[in-house]
């Protein structure tokens, strides 16, 4: 499992980027980043909502409710454009500190060349 | 209990938690259920049953408490972003009223228990209350002297509990000798003066004092007119009080007026100062100058002069960067060289702070003084009181816990935190205490004044928004809310469900090994307090019938002043022709004032001896019974006074101290006032003193005229209105101007047990309402059993169980804890008693009567508050007890 507070760091990028793709709601998100992470990282609805709910006032996600096929509410999150550029920042500072760590560990590894 | 698993009804289960919490919206609610949903039909899909796919999906949802947490932090941002001050507001005060309902319907739905618990606590509550109303009275005594942390008064003592009276020698010298010591003023208090303004009728006052002109830079008195820096320097000044001021010249400006006191010049009124408040310890009314007694002509002497005399309380007022032990230790070093002053070296010298003088023993005081023991006794019972009360909630919430056991196991299973069951319950309990502390300031209200008379203080309900006092009220509702509300929110919410919903709830063994010895120790305290009011009644039964040796009922004896003193004999035999007058008679003194004292050594160990002189009528209007030899003939006392020399009677004490046969004859082993006294009488022993002290050796001398104080006389009759009529015609007559002052002998004997009559009337309204709030608590618990044992009643019974059998089987399982109560706290009481029948020398014990007589007492009260109760178990319908579940 991936340690908390790397969990907690890495909501906002993760949600912003799924969202990226198109409109979801809240337990599929859920279910999204386990298929993704390979059950490595667990996300649970009491983080994620009230998580979600801050996003939403914060003006990175807009939200609608939508009745399902099955006839269940549920409220679908898209990403505002303000989202997007937050994205855009994220994935630079992420970006970044995956090159950091890269090089360093190649370093001490030494086992894969570097590409150019 | 068990039925068909419904997932509607689950959810609404699940969701009425979060339903009351602020920061969670019906908005984020209606998402969460969504998202739970579709966890649900998930694992349902995945071939889960119903009801283990929704604990399943609630397992994974964190529980409400989490949940909620998690909201708040959105939801503060939010607020503080959006300055929603008047949502947060409405949401908290939501919040408050939802935990107000929550408690009130639960207490509703059982009135009798809570009934129990607000009446005890609020009982408890009214005492802690009275208490601290009567501490923050006693405790700011002289705080309002800017210095007061510099003042002092300087303490003789030699093995006693020491005196303030100096010499009126050592204030000046130690203004001159102590670089340490900033100024020194002494008083002179003058007991009873005759004071009169320009025009006016005498009045006979008190508390006339004299002091040096430094008074009003030492003390902070509030000065309303004249200069307090010079009002007290002429001879013949007087400051009044504001009261003796509009008394005195009622409509006029009194500064400069005259005021004629009796004996000497008239004085001129400097100033005016505020009365004195209550909480002083130097009270007056007159503030005269010291330097009058420089040229008074009634006040001069040795008295005045040497350093053999002391009554002068000498107060000091140290610099701040003086030390007191220093100052102490060279106080001896003043006596050195001085004329007179060699028995001064043997004693020793203390200065005692000022804020020490409300519960100090020395005599000597300008006020009246307080025992601070009675504050420690007092305070403890009132708190003892709260300690029932809390044990009855404590009882009456774990034993109703088991009711509700259901309840919070089905909290629990739908998610409820622990600590959230926690704050439900200890909102209860405040909110009981709150409602208790309502119903606590009504008795308060209502008890104040009597309570105020009965400690002899002024009090008043607004004291308790005092600083202070409110504060300890917001703690003591905040110890009690919590102190009582933990133990059972920590039992109720320690509930397993499992254990629970299965109709077994959890802990009730512990629980109610606790609450019996919760109840052992409310009525171990109760009984202290019982066997305490018991001897405390006995001791004062016992003084009341108390054999003292003479009769001081029906005797009066007035306190010669003025010209009253010099023509004694001539009043005496006007006073004789009085009608219902038995027999008239002169002394030094009369038993309770006025002896003189004389210490002596006698056979290496030190001794006092009181010293009447008597006429020879003392020993018929007194009723002292002669044991042997003779009383003194009425000639012994010939006009002038000095006949009869060296004739004395002394008391029983007297001989067994001389130990020899044959008294009479007998030289006695000292001479007072210098003269030698040969025994011819012996008289049984009589009381001077209260019982708390031993009968002395007395010695009762031949009356001379410049001795003589007092005149006696015993009535006939019970006209007493008539008779003091004529004996102030006669006084009046006699004495014009003298105010007629008067004691009832039996009377003067009441007041020396003033403290110990306080006392028993405390402990009795304390004791009773501390059985009446552990009774309260029993019979609560009375009831929770006979509720609780209703099947097992119902079974006995149907088995052939007789009523009686099921009485003695319920009054048998309170008796026990009586029983062991009572074990507990007759060895305490006893101790107690003891201690404090030991300040009397004359005494009852703690007998085994009293003992026994209230442990029985106590059974009975208890038996009949579970009577009742096990009553309605014994009569229980068995059919009916069967179906209870």
């Amino acid at each position: 499992m991936v340690s908390q507070k790397l969990v907690a760091a890495s909501y906002v990028p993760i949600v912003l980027s799924i969202l990226d793709d198109g409109q979801t709601y809240g337990y599929d998100l859920i279910k999204q980043i386990s298929r993704l992470s390979d059950q490595t990282i667990r996300w649970t609805p009491g983080k994620l909502y009230p998580l979600l709910h801050d996003m939403e006032a914060e003006g990175l996600l807009e939200a609608t409710w939508r009745t399902a096929p099955t006839g269940r509410e549920r409220k679908y999150y898209g990403i505002t454009v303000k989202g997007q550029r937050s994205l855009e920042r994220a994935k630079a500072d992420w970006l970044n500190v995956h090159a950091v760590l890269a090089r360093l560990w190649k370093l001490d590894g030494g086992a894969q060349p570097v590409p150019a | 209990m068990s039925g068909v698993f419904n997932l509607e009804t689950a959810i609404a289960v699940w969701r009425r938690p979060l339903e009351h919490m602020r920061s969670v919206s019906e908005d984020d609610l209606r998402e969460l259920e969504s998202s739970l949903r579709d966890a649900v039909d998930d694992f349902v899909g995945s071939g889960m049953p119903v009801e283990i796919a929704f604990r399943r999906a609630i397992r994974e949802l964190d529980d409400p408490f989490e949940i909620e947490q998690e909201y708040r932090k959105v939801f503060w941002k939010k607020s503080v972003h959006r300055n929603t001050l008047t949502t947060e507001l409405s949401h908290r005060t939501a919040m408050l009223r939802n935990y107000l309902v929550t408690a009130l319907r639960s207490m509703g739905r059982q009135k009798g228990y809570s009934f129990i618990n607000v009446a005890g606590l609020a009982f408890g509550l009214a005492a802690c209350m009275l208490l601290l109303l009567f501490i923050r009275e006693e405790l700011s005594f002289d705080a309002f002297h800017e210095h007061e942390d510099r003042i002092y008064r300087v303490v003789q003592s030699r093995d006693d509990d020491g005196m303030a009276y100096q010499s009126a020698l050592l204030g000046p010298l130690l203004e001159q000798q102590f670089p340490g010591i900033e100024f020194a003023v002494r008083f002179l208090n003058k007991a009873l003066v005759t004071i009169g303004a320009d025009g006016d009728e005498v009045r006979s006052e008190t508390g006339f004092l004299y002091a040096d002109a430094s008074f009003f830079r030492v003390f902070s008195f509030d000065v309303l007119r004249g200069d307090p820096d010079h009002m007290l320097d002429a001879p013949w000044s007087v400051v009044l009080t504001q009261s003796q001021a509009e008394r005195y010249f009622p409509g006029q400006d009194p500064v400069g007026a005259l005021l004629h006191v009796h004996g000497g010049e008239p004085f001129t009124v400097t100033g005016i100062v505020e009365d004195p408040p209550p909480a002083s310890s130097i009270q007056f009314r007159f503030l005269a100058s010291m330097s009058t007694l420089d040229v008074h002509p009634a006040e001069q002497g040795m008295f005045r002069s040497g350093w053999g005399a002391n009554g002068y309380p000498t107060y000091v007022m140290l610099l701040e960067s003086a030390n007191t032990g220093e100052v102490e230790a060279r106080l001896p070093s003043l006596f050195a060289g001085q004329t007179d002053a060699e028995y001064l070296q043997d004693a020793e010298f203390t200065l005692e702070p000022l804020s020490d003088h409300h519960f100090s023993a020395v005599s000597g005081s300008l006020a009246e003084t307080s025992d601070i023991r009675f504050l420690f006794v007092f305070s403890t019972i009132a708190a003892l009181i709260l300690g029932i009360a809390c044990v009855n909630y404590i009882n009456l919430s774990t034993a109703r816990a088991t009711m509700r056991a259901r309840e919070i196991g089905i909290r629990k299973v739908v998610g409820a935190h622990r600590s959230m069951l926690m704050r439900q319950f200890l909102g209860e309990s405040m909110i009981t205490s709150l409602l208790a502390l309502v119903i606590g300031v009504v008795l308060v209200i209502l008890t104040v004044a009597p309570f105020a008379a009965l400690v002899e203080r002024s009090l008043g309900i607004r004291d308790l928004a005092d600083g202070p006092v409110l504060a300890s009220i917001i703690g003591m509702i905040l110890f009690v809310g919590l102190l009582a509300g933990s133990w059972p929110a920590a039992v109720l919410s320690r509930f397993r469900p499992s254990e629970v919903l299965k109709g077994r709830p959890g802990a009730s063994s512990s629980g109610s090994a606790l609450r019996r010895m919760l109840v052992i120790v409310q009525f171990g305290i109760s009984l202290v307090l019982l066997i305490s009011t018991i001897t405390i009644h006995r001791q004062l039964g016992f003084i009341q019938k108390k054999d003292l040796g003479l009769a001081a009922d029906r005797v009066i004896s007035l306190s010669l002043r003025g010209p009253l003193t010099n023509q004694a004999s001539v009043f005496s035999d006007r006073l004789a022709n009085v009608p219902n007058i038995a027999s008239v008679s002169l002394s030094g003194g009369v038993p309770t004032r006025g002896s003189v004292r004389f210490g002596f050594t006698f056979k290496d160990e030190k001794r006092v001896a009181p010293v009447f002189p008597i006429d020879a009528d003392f020993m018929q209007t007194m009723d002292i019974t002669l044991v042997a030899g003779r009383g003194f003939s009425p000639d012994i006392n010939d006009a002038s006074g000095k006949t009869n020399i060296g004739g004395a009677i002394v008391n029983e004490t007297m001989v067994a101290m001389l130990d020899v046969d044959d008294p009479i004859g007998q030289l006695l082993p000292f001479t007072p006032n210098g003269n030698q006294y040969r025994i011819v009488g012996v008289v049984k022993d009589f009381h001077i003193t209260s019982l708390h002290e031993p009968i002395a050796p007395i010695v009762l001398a031949p009356r001379e005229d410049f001795w003589t104080r007092w005149a006696s006389v015993r009535v006939t009759g019970t006209d007493y209105g008539a008779i003091l009529d004529n004996l102030k015609s006669i006084w009046n007559d006699m004495a014009p101007g003298e105010p007629f002052t008067y004691v009832f002998l039996d009377d003067a004997f009441d007041q020396l047990y003033k403290g110990p009559y306080q006392l028993a009337r405390l402990f009795d309204a304390f004791s009773l309402v501390a059985i009446l709030v552990a009774c309260l608590g029993l019979f609560g618990l009375a009831a929770f059993s006979t509720v609780r044992r209703t099947r097992e009643i119902g079974l006995r019974k149907a088995l052939g169980a007789s009523r009686r059998g099921i009485l003695v089987l319920f009054s048998r399982e309170f008796l026990v804890l009586i029983l062991i109560a009572y074990v507990l706290a007759a060895p305490i009481a006893w101790l107690a008693m003891q201690k404090w029948l030991d300040t009397f020398a004359y005494r009852v014990d703690v007998d085994a009567v009293s003992i026994v007589v209230s442990g029985f007492l106590m059974a009975f009260i208890a038996l009949a508050t579970v009577g009742w109760q096990s009553f309605r178990a014994a009569s229980i319908n068995p059919t009916e007890a069967l179906r209870h579940v």
